[in-house]
């Protein structure tokens, strides 16, 4: 029976925002809204969303879009309402995900850069799924632009990613670390 | 740390995997009597192969549970098969 | 010995002084310097006292082969032990020290330990202090021993940065071949890492200074450097390729300052060609470890790269074709210059405190320094850790490259290729995939190599202090497999990983047992090629990053509320509300709750979605528990079984619909759990009608639990008939609150009345807000883990994994029906009926009650009066504020048929006495829960 308040930060606030230079270029970590999440899983679910389906290396629209995630299983990034439950006519399992989630906007020149503190993946190797571990936590790793890219970590491990990512900016460049609310 | 082939996702870190079992053992059908030797033989018996040998993986990120051919030694994989149907 | 600092020469930047102290004494050097050489310009003769003798040693390397030149080093960061004195950059206001040594190097109080040497040979440790106890002598032994010492005023923020990247192809070496081949492949247009560990490239060009391709050595490095950048290559140098690991990864340690940790790459490279180079061989001979004695690669070396001459008088103790040019080289410079031929007879030095003598049969010459070389060994650890195998070459008397593992192909002097203009060939043959075949080689030397049965001490390992009498004495002893010479000399284990020695120990080991040296072997390599800080390998995983907690969505409501937080099965939870001690707070809020009620925080429940058309059976085929006459509304415990029949975890199942259901699994499970399903789901069942979503994270649930639990919920203004009639327990209601979806469920972990409330993670702020308003004129507040932790206990109930373990079966906390009358197949069926699980002297939940007014202590083990057995222990034991008395749960052999026996327990000396009684102490028959 410890009191251990004091050895854990307390959870970073929304506005917070990171910068700090990768091997000598720019990178910015930001937290990042999205209105509406949803987990779709059905067999031929790859094939029949209508949502542009989004794997790795591509780039995520600004619209409605879908995370590729399993062989059966998307997840919907602001797309149309559904109703959570088993839809009987198109055989698809439905669950609002909306506050499940905690996204990373990572952008800049040193962003890709940052992601390599935490794991190997790179644009020449790509894959059929957003899933991987990253910094030893489960995300959904994609590419909202050139040189931008979401992170998504489950809620309870938002301030856990929050920590890895800004310690590891801080060590890749000593000086020019800055972290403000 | 090895790279391993997820049927799904394509070539991943090792830490993404868990191994599950050797392949090649069936869950005893137990509405029928089941021998204890069979039964601990269904729960406890590994054949540990040197060399070229059958496991049952599960890529933990997209949770897909497959088949990979490796060798033990060389620790070479020597390819994966998937346990789903795929779309037609 | 007498170093000197030439007035030219060298790659050092004269123009830029350093100062520095070694062992208290103030000294200059200049940029470029390493700690060792600035230490032979300064004329430092002893570095440092060996391991076991504190003999004087001197430096005898040149870059990471150094076995002796080793300190502990403060900066003005902190300070660092065990720093390598060759490889180490001197840095302004450095105070370096000498280490197993006290006061300094020069003067060494335990220098005496060399009288007893005689004692103190191989396995001597094992051998005299056995009795009566090794842990006896282990202290002082520890003390005598060992390297530097930690200092209180470590370097802070040492953490290293850790990188993951790939490249086509990986050049280990920026000596010549190595920055061929990397010019040559990256003008093919693959992507080619090249990593040096110098500051500088160029490797071994400035020793002898020779003109390559027509240039200077620098300008020839210039343009090579120059090409690789221009095709796209990267540089990294002060980078050490210190190990490779499965499936072509290779660990590189890249250096900037000492006292900053180095930055990990963990590079993962198509093809790699080993450029890494050869080092001297040392000759074995009397004394051959006095201060002064070198290899003749460092001796060039600090003339080449740092303008330092090592001694005025240079005795060259080579058997080989280098040995001429060498000697006139340092002749240019300023030395005396004699050689000795070590294959022409025995050589023996003399000196104390540093060499003063080197002699050959009648021939004595007075020297201050003996440049000693019995040829060239290549470095083929990363050889060696990919998988590659050796040949021993009789002409070279040395081990080279034989088949190649996958992926790498040795180049240079480490493919034994020690002629420039081939290696330079070779080199951009094999980077551009061309074949090539070696030519005869114009390096030609007279084997020698260490002849036993010599008078004098001989060293062969000089960082551990063995000597060529210890291999004799461990071959007398039957020590003669090369793995256990190698742990009972301790030959090869010092932090330079016998890099000199190993050569030398097998040949003197071959030699006594009259084998050849490849039938005797050689150890195993493993990395790190070169030491590296641990922290390296752990990166920034430290601190909070290490096992970083699960977070609520209410963490700041709580730590508002004045929560004391806590870590509960992977989260970060409210262990106890309010500034008082944890006990007195868990005492006050458990009595809250029975006569009032409390509010928990209940998110990290499991809330595990199972669907689609094969989803009831699916879900009673996973449980013990039969599920599938489970009616939409309603919710049943059950347990999760392994296959063995040991519980995995228990929970509530609710059934939303005919195709819907959730698994509430237990907080510290939902994860597992998840995992469990899934790999039953593909395996064994029909993946595309059954679906798992893990839903946990996107739910916060709130908990009202006490008599007033129905007058706080009615606040919320539910469209819900919260009656007991209308609402009994265990069933639950869907609704919606202030827009968003509320799931609220009769389920209780206390035995009172119960609300479980869930609601989006992003409204559990306003629902944990509006239930205290509510609650706080009723004196219903927030209670933590700790209170919950007694009320359960109160009741009886369990904790999976504290209450139970890798044994317990459900017939052994009584849920017996499932076993003997479930007419479905389910996991674990068969596992209940094993021999094990019918046993009859299986251990069983019960209930403690202690007698006396303290609780017994949790792990407490219930003994037998005669010989003390085991036969069960106390898993959960506290204070009851509800029933005034101890209370507790064990699992005890055939407990519920000892229902009354008094017993007596065991813990850490004491023991107590308890009488069995049921494991529910609080409100027996329940009719609390329903109210
Ligand atoms: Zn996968």
């Amino acid at each position: 029976m410890r009191d251990d308040t004091h050895k854990w930060d307390a959870p970073f606030p929304a506005s917070s925002v990171l910068t700090g230079e990768v091997d000598g270029k720019a990178c910015r970590v930001s937290s990042a809204n999205m209105h509406r999440l949803t987990l779709i899983s059905g067999s031929g679910v790859q094939t029949s969303s209508e949502l542009p389906l989004i794997g790795w290396p591509e780039i995520a629209p600004d619209g409605p879009f879908a995370l590729s995630l399993r062989r059966d299983r998307i997840l919907e990034v602001n797309g149309p309402a559904r109703t959570d439950g088993w839809d009987e006519l198109k055989s698809l399992a439905i669950s609002d995900m909306t506050d499940g989630y905690h996204a990373f906007s990572v952008d800049g020149p040193g962003a890709l850069g940052l992601l390599h503190r935490g794991a190997d993946v790179f644009a020449e190797t790509p894959s059929a799924s957003v899933a991987r571990l990253i910094f030893g936590l489960p995300a959904l790793v994609y590419r909202t632009g050139e040189t931008a890219f979401s992170l998504v970590f489950t809620r309870a491990q938002a301030v856990a990613a929050y920590s890895a990512l800004s310690t590891a900016l801080r060590h890749c460049a000593p000086v020019r670390f800055k972290e403000r609310p | 740390m090895q790279v391993l082939p997820c049927p799904f996702c394509g070539p991943r870190s090792e830490g993404e995997f868990h191994f599950a079992a050797e392949t090649g053992k069936t869950r005893p059908d137990t509405t029928r009597d089941v021998s204890a030797e069979k039964w601990a033989a269904y729960l406890f018996d590994q054949t540990n192969e040197k060399g070229v040998t059958r496991e049952i993986w599960i890529h933990l990120p997209c949770a897909e549970v497959f088949v990979m051919s490796r060798d033990s030694v060389t620790m070479d994989v020597l390819g994966t098969e998937t346990l789903r149907k795929l779309p037609t | 010995m007498s170093g000197t600092r030439l007035s030219s020469g060298g790659l050092i930047d004269r123009a830029r002084r350093i100062d520095f102290n070694f062992d208290g004494r103030s000294m200059h050097g200049f940029g470029g310097d390493t700690l060792a050489s600035a230490l032979l310009a300064n004329g430092t003769g002893i570095v440092g006292r060996s391991f076991k003798y504190h003999r004087p040693r001197g430096v005898w390397g040149g870059w990471f082969d150094e076995p002796n030149a080793i300190f502990s080093v403060r900066t003005p960061k902190g300070s660092l032990p065990n720093v390598l004195g060759t490889t180490t950059a001197l840095a302004p206001g450095m105070d370096i020290r000498s280490v197993n040594a006290w006061p300094n190097a020069g003067f060494d109080v335990k220098g005496g330990l060399d009288l007893f040497s005689p004692w103190l040979k191989a396995g001597f440790y094992y051998k005299t202090f056995m009795k009566p106890d090794w842990h006896l002598f282990e202290p002082m032994i520890r003390r005598m021993a060992g390297l530097g010492t930690l200092e209180p005023d470590m370097v802070e923020g040492y953490t290293a940065d850790q990188v993951h990247a790939q490249c086509d192809l990986l050049v280990v070496g920026g000596g010549a071949a190595g920055l061929a081949a990397a010019e040559a492949a990256a003008r093919q247009g693959k992507t080619v890492w090249l990593v040096e560990d110098h500051d500088t490239l160029g490797g071994g060009l400035y020793r002898m200074g020779d003109r390559i391709e027509g240039l200077q050595p620098t300008d020839w490095v210039a343009a090579r450097k120059a090409a690789i950048e221009d095709a796209g290559g990267r540089i990294l140098t002060h980078t050490t390729a210190f190990g490779v690991f499965d499936h072509r990864l290779y660990g590189l340690a890249r250096q900037s300052a000492v006292d900053v940790a180095p930055t990990l790459y963990r590079l993962r490279a198509k093809e790699c060609l080993l450029a890494s180079g050869a080092i001297d061989r040392p000759v074995t001979f009397g004394n051959n470890d006095l201060p002064g004695i070198m290899s003749l690669e460092a001796g060039l070396e600090y003339l080449g790269r740092y303008g330092v001459r090592v001694g005025n008088a240079i005795a060259i103790a080579a058997n080989h074709a280098q040995a001429a040019s060498a000697a006139a080289r340092l002749s240019e410079a300023g030395a005396k210059v004699s050689l000795f031929d070590p294959a022409k007879g025995d050589l023996a030095a003399s000196g104390r405190r540093g060499v003063k003598a080197l002699r050959q049969g009648k021939r004595a010459e007075a020297v201050d320094c003996v440049l000693a070389s019995a040829g060239w060994t290549p470095v083929l650890h990363l050889w060696r850790h990919a998988g590659g195998k050796l040949r021993w070459d009789e002409a070279l008397a040395t081990f080279l490259p034989a088949e190649a593992p996958a992926g790498m192909r040795a180049i240079g002097a480490a493919n034994g290729t020690f002629d420039l203009d081939q290696a330079l060939a070779e080199a951009r043959a094999f980077a551009m995939g061309e074949p090539y075949s070696q030519a005869t080689t114009r390096f030609t030397l007279t084997p020698t190599l260490p002849k036993p049965g010599a008078k004098g001490r001989q060293w062969i390992d000089f960082q551990h202090d063995v000597t060529l009498k210890d291999i004799e004495l461990a071959e007398r002893e039957n020590y003669v497999s090369v793995e256990h010479l190698k742990r009972y000399t301790t030959l090869s284990m010092a932090s330079d990983q016998g890099k000199t020695s190993n050569i030398p120990g097998l040949a003197a080991m071959a030699a006594l047992t009259g084998k050849t040296i490849p039938e005797v072997g050689t150890t195993t390599f493993r990395p790190p090629f070169v030491p590296v800080p641990l922290a390296l390998y752990h990166g920034h995983h430290g601190g909070q990053n290490f096992r970083p907690l699960k977070r609520l969505a209410l963490e700041n409501v709580h730590r508002s509320s004045g929560a004391a937080l806590g870590e509960y099965g992977g989260w970060l939870r409210p262990a106890w509300y309010g500034d008082r001690p944890g006990p007195e707070a868990a005492q006050s809020e458990a009595r809250m709750v029975r006569d009032a009620g409390g509010i928990l925080d209940a998110s990290p429940l499991g809330k595990i979605e199972v669907m689609g058309p094969d989803a009831e059976a699916f879900v009673n085929f996973v449980y013990y528990n039969t599920m599938k006459t489970l009616k939409p509304g309603f919710l049943r415990y059950g347990f999760l079984l392994t296959e063995r029949g040991v519980i995995f975890d228990d929970g509530v199942v609710f059934r939303m619909g005919p195709n819907r259901f959730v698994i509430s699994s237990s907080s510290s499970h939902a994860e597992g759990v998840t995992g469990m399903l899934e790999s039953w789901r593909q395996d064994g069942n029909d993946p595309d009608r059954i679906f798992v979503h893990d839903t946990t994270n996107h739910w916060s649930t709130v908990t009202v639990t006490g008599p007033k639990a129905r007058d706080v919920t009615r606040s919320l203004g539910l469209d819900v008939d919260l009656s007991a009639d209308a609402f009994p327990h265990m069933t639950f209601r869907e609704t919606v609150w202030r827009d968003v979806a509320l799931r609220i469920a009769r389920v209780s972990f206390t035995g009172e009345v119960s609300f479980e409330i869930s609601v989006p993670a992003s409204s559990a702020k306003a629902l944990w807000t509006a239930l205290a308003d509510a609650g706080r004129p009723l004196g219903v507040r927030p209670m933590g883990i700790e209170a919950l932790s007694i009320l359960r206990a109160e009741k009886g109930f369990i904790i999976i994994g504290k209450d139970t373990d890798g044994e317990t079966m459900p017939h052994d906390l009584g849920f017996t029906l499932p076993r003997t009358k479930k007419p479905t197949t389910f996991v674990g069926d068969r596992g209940l009926h094993t021999d094990a699980a019918n046993d009859p002297d299986r251990r069983q939940l019960v209930g403690l009650s202690a007698i006396g007014d303290t609780p017994l202590p949790t792990g407490a083990h219930l003994i037998d009066g005669t010989d003390r057995r085991s036969f069960g222990i106390v898993t959960s034991s506290y204070m009851s504020p509800n029933v005034n008395r101890p209370i507790a749960l064990g699992l005890v052999e055939r407990g519920t048929q000892r229902m009354g026996e008094t017993v007596t327990l065991f813990h850490l000396g004491q023991t107590y006495q308890a009488t069995l009684t049921s494991p529910v102490a609080f409100d027996r028959e329940g009719a609390r829960i329903h109210a």
